[in-house]
């Protein structure tokens, strides 16, 4: 009696929104990192979305095997786009606007190849048969990818949080950003350390398109949706900070689900204003790798 | 992200110019070239501008226009009015700034006798007043808006996007008896027509919506489409509506009928016919067994025309069935056909303006002396832009695959038959099987 108590139209929507913002923090996760650590304004954060999503349609067959083999290749191709970015990108340093036309310029390019290797329809990616179908919770029907999306999301949220505050990489990465000049002169190698970032920043992105692939799924604009939400997300919970981009992606989750349940139709109006707030009142002074 | 001091290295320059240049390249070779070959320039020959998406979130759309457009020509042997034709190709993009500078290009430049393709009504709205004001008809053969005051240059083989919901709203309303239908779609202004069409004719037949306040749920649009529907299908659920009536097109039909079944919601789901049309349908295909959806063809519809363009094109195409824009765009070229024809036989009708000269180019430098001599040739023998136009309301009852329709004088649409399909599977293939004739709509 007391689960089913618990179990009404309004909690169901909220586990909805807690699924999707993981989505959107394991997405958005890289891209903070890019902008607020490496110092680079990247908008071709989507287009790696979307190349793991391709993966996941491509390499899936129902099983294991198939999303195993997703993932090993999204950590490789993750790795070299992340790679591939840091070179791009290496003489516009401190040239943001430079950075943003040139990734973008990427983005356009990697749109068109995608539509022309996989086809401009849009597709429709199956979970492992294991995952594939709905179990029933208190009279609600849920399905059980978006449980264990869950599970894996909250493991990549402790891993990451623990990486980036805890661990003996997380300080170099951290020094770097607070006064590079002084990490180089205490004999730490800033460049390969933003040039790591990136590269981390990419393998996210693109496991994220496998993982996130039967949630969303690959199809020409796809890049652009998860580009928005990506940055929405960055700028609400400031540039470079892992946990204010959970919170972020949690809320901008609730709201796109929550949120359109209870008032429909301001869901858009709500991502702008929060937007505004996070801009207008919360002023950071010289946030980490932020060009003032 | 402040303005950054001027003064850098050199190089930096050198690096960014070059890499936009070849960035600039890449895009120019990739959507150019077909023009370029301008050899063989015959005196009879015709030019007509194809303008579909070659790129951007339309491409589907556009490859398949293309190639129903491409099939209906060899069948008519290369000629249009017993007349070769040369086919210019161009990108019409995401319908705004690249519809127009690829329909100026094809205008202008390439002296087309008649531009054909639109695959969105976005394209129709952009190329409007640039018809009105070149005299070169476009007939239209995907989305359509519903707000063209004056379509003397536009004719549209494809629908208006009011007519599906219209066409099953008297049929839903008797399914469901006294029972509500929860209506919801997509907030643009497709989505709005679409839904519009069918909310204002079911009212009309006496149903009743079960949405809260009596209006329909539209799914958010702006800052992104919406790709997570469980909130609205938890509504769904609670709110034990009859009967579920919708519109989504593309990616966004593929996951809201994905999360319908995920969420187990057993409602009946019925729909506008891209619901389950082409890509949609091929992505979905189990899961979307038993909806049923209203549009204005099916590749099962039992005709002689039909069968014999269903067979042309699974040969031509490994097997695949076509659908609704390969009709519309194959369509397109049978109205070229006839029309040309009857250009060509009575030139100059009582009814046409006198003043039949070919469309004057607003950039006189740009005429090349092929494309003169071929405009010369054409208006020596009475084919030009005007003639055409002309002759369009003169081309009677067409023999479609979707069964014969001809132009309305109002808007200059198909009055054709909408049909009512449900989703089955026909051998190894998901197809949306025809159940019956709902209602001839069309103006």
């Amino acid at each position: 009696m007391g689960l089913s108590g618990l179990v009404n139209p309004y909690t169901i929507t909220a586990l909805d929104g807690v699924a999707y913002g993981l989505l959107l923090f394991v997405i958005a996760a890289g891209l903070t990192l890019i902008f607020g650590v490496a110092g680079v304004f990247s908008m071709a954060h989507g287009t790696l979305y979307l190349a793991g999503a391709y993966l996941a349609w491509h390499l899936g067959d129902g099983g294991w095997a198939g999303l195993g083999l997703a993932l090993a290749a999204a950590v490789l191709i993750g790795a070299v786009g992340g790679a591939g970015l840091a070179a791009a990108v290496r003489p516009l340093t401190e040239r943001p606007l430079d950075q943003v036309l040139a990734t973008l310029g990427v983005a356009y390019i990697a749109a068109d190849q995608f539509s022309t290797v996989f086809g401009a329809e849009p597709r429709s990616v199956d979970p492992p048969r294991a995952l594939a179908g709905s179990v029933s919770l208190g009279g609600y029907q849920y399905p059980v990818y978006r449980l264990g999306f869950v599970a894996v999301a909250a493991l990549i949220v402790v891993l990451l949080i623990w990486l980036v505050e805890r661990s003996r990489t997380g300080a170099i990465v951290r020094a770097v950003v607070a006064d590079p000049d002084m990490a180089a002169a205490t004999g730490l190698r800033t460049r390969t350390t933003r040039a790591a970032v990136l590269v981390g920043g990419g393998i996210l992105a693109v496991t994220a398109g496998v993982l996130g692939a039967p949630v969303i799924g690959p199809a020409p604009g796809v890049d652009t949706t998860i580009l928005v939400y990506s940055l929405i997300v960055c700028v609400v919970g400031g540039l470079g900070s892992i946990r204010g981009a959970l919170l972020a992606a949690l809320g901008v989750g609730q709201i796109l689900t929550l949120g359109v349940a209870l008032v429909p139709g301001a869901a858009a109006f709500v991502l702008a204003a929060a937007m505004l707030i996070a801009l207008t009142i919360r002023h950071r002074p010289s946030l980490a790798g932020r060009p003032e | 992200m402040t303005p950054q001091p001027t003064g850098r290295r050199h190089h930096r320059w050198l690096t960014a110019t070059a890499a936009i240049a070849a960035t600039t390249l890449l895009a120019v070779a990739g959507c150019a070239g077909s023009s370029l070959s301008d050899s063989d320039t015959t005196a009879n020959e015709i030019r007509i501008g194809l303008i579909v998406p070659k790129s951007g979130p339309y491409k589907a759309i556009g490859d398949d226009q293309a190639a129903g457009w491409r099939l209906a020509l060899e069948k008519l042997d290369g000629k249009l009015g017993g007349r070769p034709v040369k086919v210019i190709e161009a990108d019409e993009g995401d319908g705004k700034a690249t519809a127009l500078a690829s329909a100026r290009k094809l205008i202008e430049q390439d002296k087309v006798l008649a531009l054909v393709g639109g695959g969105t009504a976005d394209t129709v709205q952009t190329l409007y007043p640039l018809l009105n004001e070149s005299k070169v008809p476009l007939i239209g053969m995907g989305g359509r808006p519903s707000t063209i005051a004056n379509p003397t240059y536009l004719w549209s083989t494809s629908w208006l996007s009011q007519e599906t919901g219209a066409s099953i709203a008297g049929y839903l309303r008797t399914t469901v008896g006294n029972g509500r239908v929860w209506v919801i779609g997509p907030d643009y202004i497709g989505g709005r027509d679409q839904i519009g069409g069918f909310v204002t004719a079911f009212r009309k037949a006496g149903g009743q919506l079960a949405n809260p306040g009596g209006e329909p749920t539209w799914t958010p649009w702006a800052p992104a489409p919406t790709t997570e529907f469980s909130p609205y299908l938890t509504k769904i659920k609670e709110a034990k509506p009859a009967a579920v009536y919708t519109f989504y097109a593309g990616a966004s039909a593929i996951e809201f009928v994905k999360q319908y079944r995920q969420y187990g919601i057993t409602t009946p789901l019925y729909a506008s016919g891209f619901l389950t049309e082409g890509a949609p349908l091929a992505a979905l295909k189990e899961q979307a067994k038993g909806i049923y959806t209203a549009l204005n063809y099916s590749s099962t519809l039992d005709n002689a025309a039909n069968r014999d363009f269903v067979r042309r094109f699974t040969s031509a195409n490994e097997g695949k069935l076509p659908n609704v824009y390969h009709v519309c765009a194959w369509d397109a070229a049978l109205v070229l056909d006839r029309a040309i024809a009857e250009a060509l036989a009575q030139p100059d009708p009582p009814a046409a303006t006198p003043t039949a000269t070919a469309p004057v180019p607003s950039n006189p430098a740009s005429s090349s002396p092929a494309a003169s001599s071929a405009a010369a040739s054409a208006a020596a023998s009475g084919l030009t832009s005007q003639t055409l136009t002309a002759a369009l309301p003169r081309v009677g009852s067409i023999d479609s695959p979707r069964g014969a329709w001809q132009f309305g004088p109002t808007n200059h649409t198909p009055v054709q038959a909408y049909y009512l399909r449900e989703v089955a599977q026909d051998g190894q293939v998901w197809v949306n099987r025809t159940v019956q004739t709902l209602t001839t709509l069309g103006s």
